[in-house]
């Protein structure tokens, strides 16, 4: 009897101590941004779960925070946010939320535009434009950012995190030179980029772009009918031979510009985020947006 | 009304006929083709552009690509190349693919020097263990 209870005894324990590590032990991150959520994945490896509230492929511009998203978050010890105001629920979810908020693109350097008629926050008339995501730099930067909050938030794990984070951030700055290789073959004086909303000028500052955009900052502005006609003046002047559609926008206009203005369509890209097919991942998606804006302009 | 109904029925499509062309011309959408790209720019900005390579180690061997093609490749004994090419060089700079390996090890470099014209020199400094792999922008303001 005595050697049964032994025997359940150690039994007992060794289940316990050999159990692989369960959900409840890793540390939970919850994302606003599809590009986070691959940040934070890569970064916090086998430690730890992530819930990626936003999916692939669907527009953060009109992402409406519902009560079931603040149960996913209620469980989180991190959430992660893309900043820059582009989440207007944000005051709603720190309110919600005891967990550690973290803005990311808050703490990254920011370009002003100007505010679009339905941005009531701008004062100055100029807001930040929120897509810092579409430079490779700046989301090694973010890696960065993630890392050390992971590192805070669970520091018995540091050393993994540091690791994944070095090892991401290699894979980044490999990226970012195949980037600048394949923009390269375009001449600079070509480098005229029209897409249906302003999503691209971390893009354009980085490799050297000049934009010129159909929508404002956010996907909800629609242009007005002074503002398409002299952006099908401008597409004439400039000879920029192609515009870009995007994946998650309804292309009406954008084709509409395209067909008076004599440019062709050059091919649809990932502007906000990651999606299905080659936008998958952020590597598939940086190269799947660089093919397509190279090819169609060389 | 005088002369008879037929030639004033004749006169009337005759002159809706000559109108027609007009009028299609006029209310027809019209589509415009993009001219080729700043074709007529990218010939007017060809120049001759010295290139110039200074290593800190020798033998080395190296390749600079412009545009996605091999624009200068060789194999160098002396620490200083020099070569002129014709290419454009539009007041937005170019961009260069350079390629650099040393069988020395440690720690070199590689000045890359380029002269559009009679414009002033432009240069930048790569650093590398054994090889160089980078793509890097000339223009006037940035060194």
């Amino acid at each position: 009897m005595k050697f049964n209870r032994l025997l359940l005894a150690l039994f007992l324990f060794f289940s316990v101590a050999l159990r692989p590590a369960h959900a409840e032990d890793k540390l939970a991150i919850a994302s606003f941004s599809t590009i986070l959520t691959e940040i934070a994945q890569k970064v916090g490896g086998q430690e730890v779960t992530v819930t990626g509230l936003i999916q692939p492929g669907q527009d953060p511009h009109e992402f409406q925070l519902s009560p079931s998203d603040l149960q996913s978050v209620s469980g989180a010890r991190l959430v992660l946010t893309s900043g820059k105001n582009l989440e207007h629920y944000f005051n709603n979810l720190r309110d919600a939320t005891k967990a550690d908020l973290l803005p990311v693109g808050d703490k990254l350097p920011s370009l002003k535009m100007q505010a679009g008629e339905d941005e009531k926050t701008a004062k100055s008339g100029f807001i930040e434009d929120p897509h810092w995501w579409n430079s490779v730099p700046n989301v090694e930067k973010a890696t960065l950012i993630v890392r050390d909050e992971l590192v805070k938030l669970d520091p018995a794990h540091a050393d993994e995190y540091r690791a994944n984070a070095q090892s991401y951030a290699n894979q980044l700055e490999q990226l970012n030179s195949w980037v600048k290789q394949k923009i390269a073959e375009l001449p600079r004086d070509q480098r005229k980029l029209v897409t249906s909303h302003d999503a691209f000028q971390y893009f354009a500052k980085e490799y050297g772009f000049k934009i010129y955009s159909i929508e404002g900052l956010s996907t909800e502005d629609e242009p007005s009918l002074r503002h398409v006609s002299d952006l099908i003046d401008q597409i004439r002047k400039q000879h920029v031979k192609a515009i870009f559609l995007e994946s998650a926008l309804n292309p009406k206009v954008s084709v509409e510009i395209t067909r008076e203005s004599g440019a062709k369509t050059g091919g649809t890209l990932y502007a906000d985020g990651l999606g299905t097919g080659d936008g998958a991942t952020y590597e598939g998606m940086i190269k799947h947006n660089v093919t397509t804006i190279v090819d169609a302009l060389k | 009304m005088r002369g008879s109904p037929l030639l004033q029925l004749l006169g009337l499509v005759i002159a809706l006929v000559l109108l027609a062309f007009p009028l299609r011309y006029l209310t027809s959408a019209q589509r415009t083709e993009a001219p080729p790209v700043n074709s007529q720019a990218a010939i007017s900005n060809v120049k001759p552009v010295e290139l110039k390579l200074v290593s800190s180690a020798v033998p080395f061997t190296f390749e600079i690509r412009f545009l996605g093609k091999p624009l200068w490749t060789g194999a160098a004994q002396r620490a200083t190349e020099t070569k002129t090419v014709q290419i454009p060089f539009p007041p937005e700079g170019v961009d260069l693919t350079i390629e650099a390996h040393w069988t020395s090890p440690g720690m070199d470099a590689l000045q890359v020097t380029v002269t559009p014209g009679d414009q002033p020199p432009l240069s930048q400094t790569l650093w590398g263990d054994g090889k160089v792999s980078d793509t890097i922008t000339l223009r006037e303001g940035i060194q």
